[in-house]
């Protein structure tokens, strides 16, 4: 398996009144050909903001972006089109991503147009999209309005891969969806994912999801990583006491299983202008006086499994 | 294929049919309709032409022949009202038409764009804005001379400003929406983002600032004409018609009455269309 997409050290940084917005401050990671990435965090932790930094919806403040062994932080406005033939995005809210102007065919043509296609080729190829993310020919010129959110969420989907893309971040693509049509979304996603060898990074705060998609996870808090290790791994041995918190809330199926909730007190800390140490230290119950002085580093307490954390 | 097209279809009846809900914006579309077709055939409606001048039956009073009377030259005031249609019309709606589509093209840039683009385009516009687009038309339409040219140049550069500043404002709305960013993720050139991706999305906004910019043209229009800024003698603009009944005014009132009338209803009228249309494009807005 070969790298396909590297992080390292990377910022976004926004001008807001009072300082600047750490939304993604230093986060590294690389993701492999083929696999899935989750990115789980609550409201407001940076994920969206890292995926969008990512393929250049953002420009990134600092770090480094390197894609199929190119360096693409800072790239020109022509080399990101280029970028954007190979990297694709699926966004959150189906009701707000397409343009409620266009009829279905037409929002999956865009792509297509725009990239020089003949129309009636690109009319082709759009039904063709159309089929393969199980859309029915019907709804060809309806309005996406008309719909419901799962299949709007599929015009979305055949519309990031109008291209052939390699690799497509998907910001949330589920939980604007009834659970019912989650769960189809998601098996088309893995379904796609297997027939046209894609890379995904998946971001989501819904952590069921992320358990039964992604072969890896990151635990994001403020704009940092917290944890990082394999599916199974994460969700069977957390280590961080923020990912320990998190994974007990998700709530289960089993009546006789002992709910040991661990319940966070205090707030999230101010994303603008942070103060160094730990960004979760005011809220964890084991935080020394190292905690709130200095920044932990993500270190490797297993071959897979990185935590960054003074008490581990 | 049927089923999209019955749903346009039945998008178009539904805004219809809030839009007949309101019976005084009907009143204006079919005064409209009615003031446009007489305009278009003035020459066949018209009993006289608007220069006919006969000096010998100056400034009777409506009768049978000369149903609203004539003029200090003998001219039909009814015939020159019909005509009158016609320039009062054309100049309302060209007027807007320059001054929509130049302020289409500032706010959709100053809105896309934003920061320092923005800025500059907008401090500039604030000039203008500082000045009353009245006294503005009045500037450049006393600099240009009379004369239906001018005083199109005149209402348009008046109108541009306040425009330009409601279409930024819309676009910078619809900027935040996702679907912009999509449009961006599918590599669509600025260009193509503003008017195939914005604008549809701003069009009943566009519509109805249209509407209500005739009806301001046409008022604007008597205005600049009443002070003798706009179409000159013998063109029968209404204003131009209230301007020179003026000196008769004590004695023979009907010369102004009518034209005064004219444009009030069909200001009236059309403001009303405006605000049905307004309404039936966002029935959110109604009755909250």
């Amino acid at each position: 398996m070969s790298v396909i997409l590297k992080v390292e050290n990377l910022k976004k940084y926004f001008d807001v009144q009072g300082g600047k917005l750490h939304a993604v401050d230093g986060i590294s990671f690389s993701i492999n050909e083929g696999e899935t990435f989750g990115i789980v965090g609550e409201s407001g932790c940076g994920k969206s903001t890292l995926g969008r930094t990512i393929i250049h919806l953002y420009q990134p403040t600092s770090g480094k972006i390197i894609f199929e062994n190119k360096d693409i932080t800072f790239i020109s406005k022509k080399e990101c089109r280029e970028l954007l033939r190979k990297m694709q995005f699926i966004f959150q809210d189906p009701y707000s991503s397409l343009n409620p102007r266009m009829t279905v065919i037409d929002i999956i043509m865009e792509p297509l147009l725009i990239d020089g296609m003949k129309r009636k080729d690109a009319r082709q190829r759009a039904s063709e999209l159309m089929e393969m993310v199980g859309l029915s020919k019907m709804f060809e010129t309806s309005y996406p309005h008309e719909l419901d959110g799962g299949r709007r969420q599929r015009i979305g989907i055949a519309r990031a891969l109008a291209l052939e893309p390699k690799f497509i971040i998907c910001d949330e693509p589920v939980s604007a969806l009834d659970v019912s049509i989650q769960a189809q979304i998601l098996n088309l996603m893995l379904e796609l994912q297997e027939k046209l060898k894609l890379t995904y990074i998946f971001i989501t705060h819904d952590l069921s999801v992320v358990k039964h998609i992604s072969d890896r996870v990151m635990v994001m808090y403020l704009g940092q990583t917290v944890e990082l290790a394999e599916t199974q791994e994460l969700f069977s041995n957390p280590v961080h006491p923020y990912t320990k918190a998190l994974l007990s809330a998700v709530p289960s199926i089993d009546i006789d299983e002992q709910q040991k909730r661990e319940i966070l007190h205090g707030e999230i800390a101010s994303p603008i202008n942070p103060q160094p140490g730990c960004r979760f230290a005011a809220r964890c119950k084991y935080s020394t006086s190292r905690c709130k002085t200095d920044d932990p580093q993500l270190v490797e307490i297993k071959p897979g499994h990185f935590v960054s954390c003074y008490n581990v | 294929m049927n089923a999209s097209k019955s749903g346009r279809k039945s998008q178009f009846k539904l805004f219809f049919r809030r839009f007949c809900r309101n019976k005084l914006a009907v009143f204006g579309l079919i005064f409209i309709v009615f003031i446009i077709l007489v305009a278009l055939f003035a020459p066949f409606i018209a009993p006289y032409g608007y220069d006919d001048q006969n000096v010998s039956i100056r400034l009777t009073k409506p009768n049978s022949e000369h149903w609203f009377g004539t003029d200090d030259l003998g001219r039909d005031v009814f015939s020159r009202m019909i005509y009158g249609a016609r320039v009062s019309l054309s100049v309302g709606i060209s007027t807007t038409a320059i001054s929509m589509f130049t302020a289409l093209i500032i706010g959709m840039i100053s809105g896309y764009y934003g920061g320092r683009t923005d800025n500059i385009i907008m401090r500039i516009v604030d000039v203008f804005l500082a000045i009353p687009s009245i006294l503005l038309s009045i500037a450049i339409a006393a600099t240009l001379g009379g004369g239906i040219v001018s005083m199109l140049i005149a209402l348009s550069m008046g109108a541009i400003p306040g425009v330009s500043r409601l279409i930024r404002a819309q676009v910078m709305a619809e900027c935040h929406k996702e679907y912009v960013e999509a449009a961006k993720v599918t590599r669509a050139s600025d260009f193509r983002i503003m008017f195939k991706y914005i604008f549809p999305n701003i069009l009943s906004v566009f519509i109805v600032t249209f509407t209500m910019g005739v009806a301001g043209g046409i008022l604007n229009a008597s205005m600049l004409s009443f002070i003798g800024l706009g179409a000159q003698p013998p063109i029968p603009e209404w204003g131009a018609m209230l301007s020179e009944g003026r000196a008769y005014i004590r004695d023979y009132p009907y010369l102004v009455t009518y034209p005064g009338i004219m444009i009030s209803i069909t200001v009236f009228a059309i403001n009303m269309f405006g605000d049905g249309l307004r309404d039936a494009f966002d029935p959110k807005l109604k009755g909250r």
